[in-house]
């Protein structure tokens, strides 16, 4: 797999992007299996002095740069989870959970951030409907039985049992796009939130295993983290920043 | 008093710079219909690098066709099966890595005969990725011959066609 990701002959071409930000980012565009393994420590060492050390804005901020390098360098490779992560990962930079004295920027940029993970979870969502309501197979319920006669998205099992004129595909083709569309909306309620994620969390937990995007379904699971209500309504009943 | 004005001016300007980032997120992965071009292109100079993004897998529309594609290094060879290793290696190992590769062939080989439909001689940059994907994954030198074999099945139909380049 190294080799396939970060070899000479690596399965992503090189883009040959410049610029400052493409060097800062794009470090492996030509490969090197080495180098890789290098950013990877780095990576590891950064996460775990981000949660052990309290410089954790410092080591998830350099964690951010060591993981898009891996992640931009196999791009044919990745999906949408891997975006979320890193951007995830990105906010993540200006939290420091140790720094929460109520007035000073550190307890105000700790606020912004969360709050910027759980706008761009809503993002993902709501851009996703967006899209599924232009299209006809969405529209006529059957796009779920259609992804699961994708091969690559499916198990052969499921190939056998599915028949497009079955209720229960056209009835989870509008649930998903119901919940795409409602989930920036009922998940700021209270009396809703937990309903939400919970449905959520059976909804990409199927992606992970039957779909097979297992790196997407994961990804959205960990985000969920940041609606968590030990966090969130603490944030918004402590109004000063 | 002075301290709380301090305050809301730290609220206030976060508060800004996430409308801003959000906005330009919003006319970065809006589709078309729901956004504008020009605000579109805007956006890409602010999200790309750090945060490109994209939430349309299956949709507006699901690929109508299943593919495989098989190779050979001699026109007098044998095709061997490639996309079927990992298709397999995938089901049954769900936690694995095939997933990814599977799906980075499948979404190649897709363009691949897309830019084939297309008619046009220049343009053939998903065949050469397709191409070198393939070298890459069974250990072929760069400069090696190769010759695919594209098998599509349309969901809709079950008709197969096939093609080789």
């Amino acid at each position: 797999m190294l080799d396939i990701c970060y070899g000479p002959q690596k399965i992503s071409p090189p883009l040959n992007q410049r610029g400052l930000s493409n060097y800062l980012l794009n470090g492996l565009d030509e490969g090197g299996i080495g180098l890789a393994i290098t950013i990877m420590t780095v990576l590891v060492i950064c996460l775990i002095g981000a949660i052990l050390t309290s410089y954790k804005r410092t080591f998830t901020f350099i964690a951010f740069f060591a993981a898009a390098n891996l992640v931009n360098s196999t791009y044919l490779l990745n999906s949408g989870g891997h975006h979320l992560m890193l951007i995830v990962l990105f906010f993540l930079g200006f939290i420091n959970e140790r720094e929460t004295k109520a007035g000073n920027w550190s307890n105000a940029l700790n606020k912004g951030a969360v709050l910027a993970i759980q706008i761009q979870v809503c993002m993902v969502y709501f851009v996703s409907a967006l899209y599924k309501l232009l299209g006809d197979s969405w529209m006529e319920g059957s796009a779920i039985w259609h992804s699961l006669m994708l091969e690559e998205y499916s198990l052969p099992i499921m190939n056998q049992l599915i028949d497009e004129s079955n209720f229960v595909f056209i009835f989870m083709t509008y649930f998903l796009l119901a919940f795409q569309l409602l989930f920036p909306i009922l998940i700021w309620l209270r009396a809703t939130r937990k309903w939400i994620l919970i449905l959520g969390l059976c909804i990409h937990a199927f992606i992970a295993i039957g779909l097979g995007l297992l790196d997407f379904g994961l990804a959205m699971i960990a985000a969920y983290a940041v609606f968590d209500e030990s966090i969130c309504f603490k944030l918004f009943r402590n109004r000063s920043c | 008093m002075g301290q709380k004005n301090k305050s809301y001016v730290k609220g206030l300007l976060i508060v800004t710079f996430l409308l801003f980032h959000f906005s330009m997120t919003y006319f970065y992965v809006a589709p078309e219909e729901f956004n504008s071009v020009v605000l579109k292109n805007v956006s890409g100079n602010y999200m790309k690098p750090f945060f490109h993004q994209g939430w349309s897998l299956f949709a507006p529309e699901l690929p109508e066709y299943n593919v495989s594609i098989a190779y050979r290094q001699s026109q007098d060879r044998q095709w061997i099966e490639l996309s079927d290793y990992y298709k397999n290696k995938h089901y049954s190992l769900r936690v694995s890595h095939h997933g990814r590769i599977i799906r980075a062939i499948c979404n190649v080989t897709r363009k691949a005969v897309w830019e084939m439909s297309q008619n046009d001689p220049s343009a053939h940059g998903y065949q050469d990725a397709l191409k070198n994907m393939t070298k890459s994954m069974t250990g072929m030198g760069e400069d090696e011959f190769i010759e695919l074999r594209i098998t599509m099945n349309s969901i809709i139909t079950g008709d197969e066609k096939q093609v080789v380049f």
